[in-house]
Formats: C-alpha cells, structure tokens, sequence
C-alpha cells in the first residue's frame, strides 16, 4: 500500500514536471549570437557594406550574361585608337571600354574580381584552418609545447614574407596554387597568435575548470567550451583577412607575378591602368579601381561590423 | 634597460640565423638554377659560370660559405646579373634611397595616425570623429599600389606641379609622392588604433581619479593617457615597418626612384638570387632590429615590463 | 549649514536600450567634520549620486537638480571651476586602488601633481609635503615608495596612497567609495581607522559609500540607504540599525552574517555519530615556479602556496576555510579535488587514495565531488543554456538517460534550487548574479555529490542574495547529507555554516577547531585578529570594541622568513626554515606553535 502510494506520488511528480517543462521549453532563450546578429544589423555602416557587397558578387555571378565580348577576343576594329573608339559605351558592347590590346574591360573586371574574391576566400581559409588548429593546440597543451610553437612563429613572423611569396612566384613559374600557398603561409601566423591567446585565458576560464572538475575529457572540453567561445573572435578576424589577402594578391599582381593572362585580378587592372594613364584611357585605371576599393572597404566595413557586434565595446 | 637591451639582443641572433638558412634553403630549393632557364647555354660553359660562383659544391658547403662570408667579412656575394657587381655594391647605392623616403613616411604615418587618432578620441561623438572615422576607414583600403597612380594623376598630369617620378639626390619634389603613397594607408590604420585604444584608456579607472584630483584634460591627456593607450599602437608599429620596406618596391617600380626596391624587382625577373637572397636577408634583418626596438620601446611605456 | 547640499539629484543614462535612470531624486546634507554613511546594493546609484555631483560621471550621463557645496551650486560650475575644487576642497578615493592609480607614473609624481596644480607648489617643497602624508598613512619606508611605481605595492599600501594623495590639500569633503571593498579584513580595518582619525584631527567630512552595514556601524554618525536610485531611510546611525523603519532597510540588517550573534540564524544539521570520512588529505603541498628579477634571464623561485596542510571531512559535515588574499585557500581546494596536482603529500577521496592516479582515472571518481565558484557569471559557459550547463555532469556521468529523463532531472533540480523551470533555455547573461549562482549550485548537485567544494561561493553577491544562497546550501546539505569545504574570506559567513573552520596562513594551518571554540575562543594571535578586524553591524557595541592589531602588513608569500611571523623568537635565533609545530589544545582544537602576543607586538 504505502510502496503504491509512492510511486503514484513519483508519477505526480513526473506528470508536473513534464507539464511544466512543456512551458519551458516554449520560451526560447537569446543566444549570444542572437544578440550579436541584432546588433550587427543595427549597424548601418555594416548592414550597407554587406549590400555592397552583396551586389560585387552578384555582378561577378550574373554579369557574363549581359557580355558582348569575351575576355580574350580582341576588338581589331577599334584597337587602333583606343582613346577616343574604346571609351566605355553601351552601344558598342564595351560598357567598361577596352584595354591598350583592345579586349573588353568588363569581361575582363568581371573575370578580376572573381580572382580576387576567390584569392581572398581561399587565403583567409587556409589561414583560419592552420592558424585555429595551431593556435588551439599550442594554447591548450601549453607548458614547453607552447613555448616551442611560439617560438617558431616568433622567427617565422620575422621573415618577411612578401619578399618569400615573390621568390616562390618566380621559380614556380608564377603558378595560381602556389600563390594561394604563398599567401596563406604569411595569414597563418598573426591568426595562430590571436588564437592562442584567446585559448590559454579560455582555458584558465571557470567554466572549463568546472567541466574539468566535473569529469569531462579533454577532447570534449575542446569541442564544447573552447571552440565555440572561440568562434567569435575567428569569424570577426577571418572577415578581416579577406579584404587583406586580396591587398596582398594585388601587391603581387602589379608587380606582374600575379595569375597570368588571360586570367587576370584586380591588383593586375590596376597595374595596367596605371600604366596607360598617359594615354588617356583613364578608364583603365578607374574600372577596376571602383571594383577594388568598393569590395575591400565594404569588407573591412563588415569585419568591423562584426567585431563591434561579437565583442561589444564602446568604439 | 641596458639587460633587457642585451637579453632581447642575445634572442635575435639565432632568429637572424635561422632566417639566413631558411632563405637560403629556399632559394637552393627552386627549380632550376639561375643559369638553367630562358638563354639556352652550352653544358661546359654552363659548368664554368657554376664552378666560378661555387654552385657545383654540395648545398651544405655552399651555405657555410655564405654564412662565415657575411659573418666574418659582411659579404653576400657576388651578383649573379650584373658581372662586375657584388650584392654588397648594389645595396649600397639603392639601400640609402629607399632608407631615406622609408624613415620619412614611417614618422610620418606615425606622427599624423597618433595625432588623428588622439584627436578623435577626445572629440568622441562629434562631427570631427564621425569625419575622421569616415576617411581613415576608407583610406585604409588605399595601399601604395593604388595611391600611386592616384597621385599621379592628380598631381602631375592634372595639376602639373610635382615630377612624376625620379629621385633627384632627394629633392623635396620628388619625395613627396612616394612618402604620400606609402604612409596614407598605415597612417589611417594607426590612426584607428590610437582612437579605439584611447577611447578605452579614457574609460578606465585612473582617468577618472586624475579628474577627481582636478586636472584640466590637456594634463590628463598627456600625462595620464597617452602613454597606455600607444601600447596598442607600438605593437602595430612592427607590421607598419614591414609593409613599408616591402612598399617599398612598388614605390622604386612606380616612382623609378632608384632604391633597393628596384633591384629587387630586377633580381626576381632575372633570376638573380644572389642579390634576391641579399635584400631578403637585409629586409629580416631590418624586421628583427625593429621588433627589438619595439619591445624596448614597450618597456619604457610599461614599467611592468623589466628587465 | 550644510557643508554639501544635495536637492533633488537625478541621474540618468543614454544607451542603447533607452534613457535608463540611476538616481530619481536623491536629497541629503553633510555637516562639517561629520560622516556620512551611503549604504547600498548593487544598482542602487550610491557611487553615480557622487560621481555626479563632482562632475565625473561617464560621457552618457546627465545630472539634474542642486548639488549646494558652501552655497555654491557644482553642477553649473564650468569645467576649469569644477577642476578647482575637485582634489582640492573635495577630494575622492575609489574602490579599487590597482586600477585606480596611473600605472606609469611614480607615487611621489602622481601624489605631487596635486600639488603643483592647486598650490603651484613643485619640487623639494612637494616633495615634503608628499613624504609628509605618506608618513602619515602610516606607510613604511614613505621616502623609497615615492619612487615606485603602483604596481610594486600591495593593495593595502595603494590604497594608503590614494588616501594621502585625497587628504595632500586637507580638503573639507573626502568621498570615499567603497574604499575598503577590494581589500583583506585586516586592511580594511586599518584604512578605516587611518580614515576616521583624519576625520577627527583635520575636522574633514567624509561621505562613505558602502555596500558593508558593519563598515557604516562603525565609521557613520548618519546614514542613508538607498535602493534602485532611491532613498529608502535615512537618520542617525543608532536609530537606524536599532528601530528600521523600512522594510528594505530591515532586510538588510538581517542578512548581515553576524560574528557576535551566532544563534541568529537556524542551527546547522549535526554531523552524525561514526559518520564515514568523504576526504581526507595528509601534508599536502603546492609549490609554484615563480620567476623573478635577477641574474641575466631571471631566476625562477618556489612559491609555497600550500604548505603541508592536513584535512579530514566527514559525510554532512561543513569544513569552512578562511584566511586573508593568498594564504592558499583556492589553491588547497584545487589541490584536494586534483584540478592542480599536489606537489607533496597524500588525498584519499570517499576511503580511496588518489595519489599517482593519471587524469583519465581520476575521471570516474569525480562524480562525487562537485565544485562551485567565485564569479557565478564566469563559471558558466556563456554559449550554453543553463539547462544544458546543468545537464552536463549527467552527460558525462549518466550517459545512459534518455533525454527525457534527462530534462526531468534538469527540472528537478531547476526547483529544487528555487530556479524557475521557464529559465530553461535562458542563457547566463540573461540572469542575474544570484540566479546564475543557484545555476552553478543545481550543476554542482544534479549527480547527489558526497562533497562540495564552494570556493568564495557567494563572495560576489549582494548580502541580501547571499543570505539566500547560504540558506539554500544548508537546506541542501540537510536534504541530501553532502560534506562541504566553504572557502571564503568573510569570517562571518563562514561562521553561519560551517561545523569546524580551519584558519590559513601563508599556505599553513594556524588554527583548527569547531565554530564555537573558534569564534569563542580563539588560541592563536592571527585567528584573534583577524576576528576582531570584521566590523560588527551594530554601531554601540563597534565602538566600544576593542581591537586586536597586528604590526605590519600580510608579507608575501615570497618574503623569506613571513612564515614565521608569530614566531619571532624563532626568527632572531636564525631558525628561517622551522615549521611552527601543530598543538591540540582541547579536543579538536588545534593551534599552532606561537610566541607570547607581547613579543609579538614588541617585533613588529
């Protein structure tokens, strides 16, 4: 009788609770990253740079179909005088006019910046992947494991690097992957640094030592409190290195080691537009100029948007 | 101090070390040697330049060579582009030019970024921040090889009143656009630094007390908060130094100003790693020299930091 | 006539979320020469009313109404007005002296800046004036201290500093916020002292804000208490404390722990006959590398943060620790549970030795022992619902519930630590601090723990909200018969529930014994200090308390011989590395080995 009663008692309160927890449940709590979301989309700057930036990609996307010319062809009727016959104009299917060899610049812009992006993304991925994972194990082992890696990029940051991506584009033969390796050999290491730091006081955090204490492995403690706590910090700097992986692509590219032609990027218009001012054809140069600056300031823009979003402070 | 000068100097050297044998190894590592590509030579001619410049010896020796010649003698070689010619020599007559512009734009940026930065700070929430924060954003994405041709542009096909290249022994016509080009980006870069971390230093603690003593703010500003809020910015100060020495190419390219830049250039397109391998190794050098003079600097700010 | 005058003060702030105020109308005199207590919780607008009417407030403040110092209204002074009687006819000293100094400049710079602004005096003349007041506030070697920098000094002797630099001008008003809050009892029972004796000879008025009625019983002729930006009582410090008009006033009274009324609060639940031992620890040692100046690279010595200490805890029984800031007392808690491993010595958890055990053995043992923190906010993963923060040690250690269950047991325990079942998926910086404390608490508990460790559990919560907790964990200790080490700073929370109390020094046990015999008598110098530092919210028998003062300052651990400070006889006859020698007394109370109080007093 009384053992029946006790469990008719248990059920009651299992009955209460489950109704309860249906309530609960209902309400949905915000998430940091709801708040930050928030906040980044009460950021104007941001929120019209992200437009802008929006409408780059979809110009690279969808703007081929609207093209006259090709990248490659070469306009021989009007490459005699460029300066007056290859202005930009819509009636003879150059809307951005012609190169001094006579192609089609808005083939050609839209082929550029697609480089570019792409260089950008590329670069800043490489460098997120090895600069987190190098950043995170060096933090979180720590002792004479920390010392060693950050030793190595103590020296490795000393190496300048620009002048190592030059040596690899000439005896690689100004190949595209090496490139891309190139550049994401310079990210990497301010990227493993911030990580880094951002483990070690993450790591001395309560949070973790109460998982610690609670008896949850190492591998879990990665996974569920360092990486997510990290994940801010990684988003809001690889926002940032695109628009500097592009910087550094273009430095390359106007020193003629870039991607070779046809292919082309906007580090390579721009050169070649800064070439041919002389003759008038400033639109060579003012082109990709516009696409240039438009995608890197709409992205510093966004990376700052997102910075002052994850980690608000008074800016 | 003096310690502390001797600890960080006694850390660089390995780091100079290991950066001469990496470059080193780098360079050996590259497909085909200086001699092998564009001009086909005949093989015993081919094996007579490589015997007089050492490159038939086995990498290790090669590289012991290299190291006691720089060591003991500060010799990087001879050119393999120009006959007559050392890297040594051509260092020495680019090296002094860019030397010069660079160290101008570096004060420069510095100078105008903090001043603009601090400026900023103070008139938080003002028109002048909101305009200071609007051009130093957008300059930033001006780097050398876009400000350049820009420059060029304005001020000597429209304008007419600077040379639009050239050096000139260093004529002040002829430093102006390559200084421009060079500090306008990282001048907004610092200035941004100066104003987050000012704004910041404005928010702490000993501010505060430094109003409650009733000091005016030029007093506070001065004595109480610039020294912390410019630790931020010392930092930056390593990455500046470096971008600008390698700005520096696209300036002697652009400007044909005739520094070391130049050569560089020339060295990669023809392939003459000795004086690629020299300039390199000048550049981590210079790199390992600031970052040092950094760290001392940071010292003087914080007196945390001893010795 | 009131030497300050404040009329109808209101406070706001622009943010992001709206205009939000801070103080709603606060009026308050201060006479010439007399003390003013401001009392308060967090949010109460206790610090932002002075701030305001000095004119400090943040950049998105705004301050109205009358702010009368002589007559003269400060809120419509302009800034070069303000600048001349800030620091020199008002003076501030602020909460927390680290942050509080300028952390480049010199002491004897800083100090003398007030000078040279105010008075045009410079040179060997401040230089004398500051050296003068240093001496003054009672700071040893004052001449060597003008030429350091803050970061050299320990927080009592910054916090003299800022006491001197406020008092350089002898002003009429000293503000003083929460000057003693940062700070050990016996530290802050002499920047107490050295503040009413300048009370006293300089005839300066002093506003004290504080969260602290024991502090207000001590120091204040009137007091004001205020709440969410309004005055909820105000009058005579007696009156106040002895007839509470306000219930919020009451309240506060009441959740003051008292040293001096043990009975107060409910009696513990005893701990029963033969009951079996939870933890037990024999000479347990923590040594850290420290490195410090010297030698070309620095040289690395060992800081004994634990010292050989020995514990054993029974099953519902409460071990409370207390000491002052680096006697070790986080450092033996993290020892005990392995988090750091002891460098010497031998820990049994539940009758089994964990000695040489590696971390992935120590994992299935830990279900047992649970560990609450300081800071409730950081203790909590900000990326996780507290649910899920909850839910966690049951995932680890009962991974075989199905989520259901797991959610009910979540509930469960939601309830039984007075958490409403609707925060469920609520994130931690959606709480408040004693909310996201009772969260830590639930983690701590969900897996019925046979031992918790709370270290400074309740340190950071308003007194209002730690009596709760307090009561919270007694409740459960009752219900479920866990052990507990309460690690705290505070005596009089210990006190409030702990069945035995261990008191540490520098990394060593001084003095062991039950409550009573503790809080009764107390055998050892430091425990008698140390008690008779914590101010008594009761301002008759404050003031006629006799004090027990110790001469110098907490060494550092780093100091050689600061081990043997209560030995000094030991000390003169060059014996630098004894150890003091454990006595019992009476049963279960143990003292160390100390010298006469006389010769102890005679040394300092």
């Amino acid at each position: 009788m009384a053992v029946t009663q006790y469990s008719k008692s248990l059920e009651d309160t299992a009955e209460r609770l489950t109704e309860r927890l249906s309530q609960a449940e209902a309400i949905r709590g915000r998430s940091l990253w709801f708040d930050a979301r928030v906040r980044f989309f009460g950021n104007k700057a941001a929120v019209g740079a992200l437009v802008v930036l929006i409408l780059v990609i979809a110009f690279v996307l969808i703007g081929p179909s609207f093209a006259v010319w090709s990248n490659e062809e070469i306009d021989w009727g009007r490459m005699g005088d460029i300066a007056t016959a290859g202005r930009p104009s819509i009636e003879t299917g150059h809307y951005f006019g012609l190169d001094d060899l006579g192609r089609d610049l808005y083939s050609r812009t839209i082929q550029a910046t697609g480089t570019s992006l792409l260089v950008g993304l590329v670069g800043a991925f490489v460098a997120v992947v090895i600069g987190t994972l190098y950043g995170a194990v060096s933090g979180y082992v720590g002792g004479w494991v920390d010392g060693a890696m950050m030793r190595a990029v103590d020296i490795l940051i000393a190496v300048p690097y620009m002048f190592i991506i030059i040596l690899l584009m000439v005896m690689f033969d100004r190949s595209f992957y090496m490139l891309f390796i190139g550049i994401g050999a310079t990210s990497w290491l301010a990227m493993s640094r911030i990580v880094r730091g951002q483990t070690l006081s993450l790591r001395h955090r309560e949070f973790v030592e109460a998982a610690q204490a609670g008896g949850v492995g190492g591998f879990t403690i990665i996974i569920r409190h360092i990486l997510p706590n990290l994940l801010g910090v990684v988003v809001v700097y690889a926002t940032l290195l695109v628009p500097e992986m592009i910087l550094v692509e273009s430095f390359i590219s106007f020193l003629g080691l870039g991607v070779q032609e046809p292919a082309t990027s906007l580090g390579r218009l721009i050169s070649e537009g800064a070439g041919t001012i002389a003759y008038g054809t400033i639109w060579q140069l003012l082109v990709p100029l516009t696409f240039f600056l438009l995608t890197i300031i709409s992205l510093f823009f966004i990376g700052d948007g997102l910075r002052d979003a994850l980690d608000p402070k008074d800016r | 101090m003096l310690r502390y000068i001797f600890r960080r100097l006694l850390v660089a050297i390995p780091t100079l070390l290991l950066l001469i044998i990496i470059c080193f190894l780098l360079m050996h590592a590259a497909p085909g040697g200086p001699f092998t590509s564009e001009r086909k030579l005949p093989p015993s001619v081919l094996a007579n330049i490589e015997a007089k410049y050492g490159l038939n010896q086995p990498l290790f020796v090669q590289l012991w060579d290299y190291l006691t010649g720089i060591l003991l003698h500060f010799d990087f070689g001879p050119s393999f582009q120009y006959k007559d010619r050392d890297v040594n020599d051509v260092i020495a007559t680019g090296f002094p030019v860019t030397l010069t512009y660079g160290t101008i734009s570096f004060v420069l940026a510095t100078v105008v970024g903090v001043a603009l930065g601090v400026l900023a700070a103070v008139r938080h929430n003002t028109l002048l921040d909101y305009i200071a924060v609007g051009v130093t954003f957008s300059a930033q994405a001006l780097p050398n090889f876009v400000m350049a041709p820009i420059l060029v542009i304005i001020f000597t096909w429209q304008l007419g009143w600077l040379p639009g290249g050239g050096w000139n022994g260093g004529q002040w016509q002829y430093v102006v656009m390559p200084v421009i080009a060079l500090s306008t980006s990282y001048m907004a870069s610092i200035a941004r630094i100066t104003r987050s971390s000012m704004l910041e230093t404005l928010h702490s603690n000993f501010i505060r007390t430094a109003r409650a003593k009733g000091l005016p703010t030029r007093k506070i500003l001065w004595r109480h908060a610039l020294k912390p809020a410019l630790m931020p910015v010392l930092s930056y100060l390593g990455p500046v130094f470096v971008a600008m020495i390698t700005g520096s190419v696209i300036i002697d390219m652009y400007f044909s100003t005739g520094g070391i830049g130049l050569n560089y250039v020339n060295a990669a397109f023809n392939r003459d790693y000795a004086v690629m391998l020299g300039v390199t190794i000048l550049y981590g050098a210079l790199t390992v020299l600031f970052s040092l003079v950094v760290d001392v600097a940071y010292a003087w700010v914080d007196p945390k930091i001893r010795y | 006539m009131a030497l300050l005058s404040i009329q109808d003060l209101r406070v706001d702030f622009t943010t992001a979320d709206g205009v939000i105020p801070a103080v709603k109308g606060l009026n308050c005199e201060i006479a010439a020469g007399e003390c003013l207590g401001v009392v308060g919780e967090s949010g109460s607008g206790k610090s932002q009313s002075f701030l305001a009417a000095l004119g400090l407030l943040a950049d998105n403040g705004t301050a109205r109404g009358r702010v009368l110092f002589d007559g003269q209204d400060l809120l419509t002074l302009g800034q070069a007005e303000q600048n001349r009687i800030r620091g020199n006819v008002i003076s501030m000293i602020f909460q927390d002296p680290l942050t509080a100094l300028t952390p480049h400049l010199r002491i004897g710079d800083q100090m003398a800046e007030v000078l040279s602004q105010h008075r045009g005096i410079s040179g060997a003349e401040a230089q004398k004036a500051c050296l003068d007041w240093l001496d003054r506030v009672r700071i040893p070697e004052a001449k060597r201290r003008l030429r350091q920098y803050p970061h050299e000094l320990s927080g009592g002797m910054r916090q003299r500093v800022m006491v001197a630099q406020a008092m350089l001008l002898s002003p009429r008003l000293l503000i003083a916020d929460e000057p003693t809050t940062a700070l050990d009892v016996t530290v802050q029972a002499e920047i107490l002292d050295l503040i009413a004796g300048l009370q006293k000879e300089e005839g300066t008025a002093v506003a004290l804000i504080t969260h602290d009625m024991g502090v207000v019983a001590r120091m204040c002729d009137r007091m004001l208490v205020m709440r969410l930006g309004e005055v909820v009582e105000e009058g005579a410090t007696d009156a106040i404390f002895h007839a509470p008009q306000h219930d919020y006033t009451r309240l506060l009274i009441d959740a003051m722990p008292r040293l001096d009324r043990p009975d107060r609060t409910r009696p513990l639940t005893p701990v029963p006959e033969a009951a079996e031992v939870v933890l037990e620890a024999r000479d347990v040692k923590v040594h850290f590398d420290m490195r410090v100046p010297g030698g070309l690279f620095g040289r690395t010595v060992a800081l004994r943060a634990v010292d050989g200490v020995s514990l054993t805890l029974h099953q519902g029984e409460t071990l409370g620790i207390v000491g002052e800031s680096g006697c070790g007392k986080s450092t033996l808690a993290r020892a005990v549970l392995e988090l750091i491993p002891p460098t010497h010595g031998s820990v049994a958890w539940l009758g089994q030795s964990v000695d040489g055990l590696s971390k992935r053995q120590l994992v299935p043992r830990r279900k047992d022992l649970q560990i609450v923190f300081q800071d409730p906010l950081a203790s909590l993963n900000p990326r996780m619902t507290i649910s899920a923060s909850i839910a966690e040690p049951l995932k680890t250690f009962q991974p075989g519930l199905t989520s259901k269950e797991r959610k009910l047991r979540v509930v469960e325990i939601m309830e039984r630590v007075g958490l409403e079942p609707a925060l469920f998926n609520r994130y931690p910086h959606e709480l408040s601090g004693g909310q996201n404390q009772r969260v830590g608490i639930a983690r701590a508990m969900v897996n019925r723990p046979r031992l918790v460790i709370c270290d400074e559990a309740v340190s950071a919560l308003d007194v209002s909200i730690q009596a709760q907790v307090i009561g919270l964990l007694k409740d459960l200790q009752a219900d479920l018969g866990m052990a507990m080490v309460f690690i705290s700073h505070d005596l009089s929370v210990v006190r409030e529930i702990s069945h035995r109390i261990m008191v540490l020094y520098l990394g060593r046990v001084v003095e062991l014994a039950d409550r009573d015999a503790i809080y009764g008598a107390p055998q050892h110098p430091y425990t008698k200090s140390l008690i008779s530092a914590v101010p008594i919210p009761d301002p008759r028998l404050e003031r006629t308390r006799q004090r027990l003062r110790l001469p110098g300052e907490l060494p550092s651990p780093l100091d050689p011989g600061a081990g043997l400070r209560f030995l000094p006889s030991r000390l003169a006859s060059g014996q630098r590395d004894y150890v003091p020698r454990l006595d019992q007394v009476a049963p279960g109370h143990w003292v160390a080995e100390h010298d006469p109080l006389e010769a102890i007093l005679a040394a300092g």
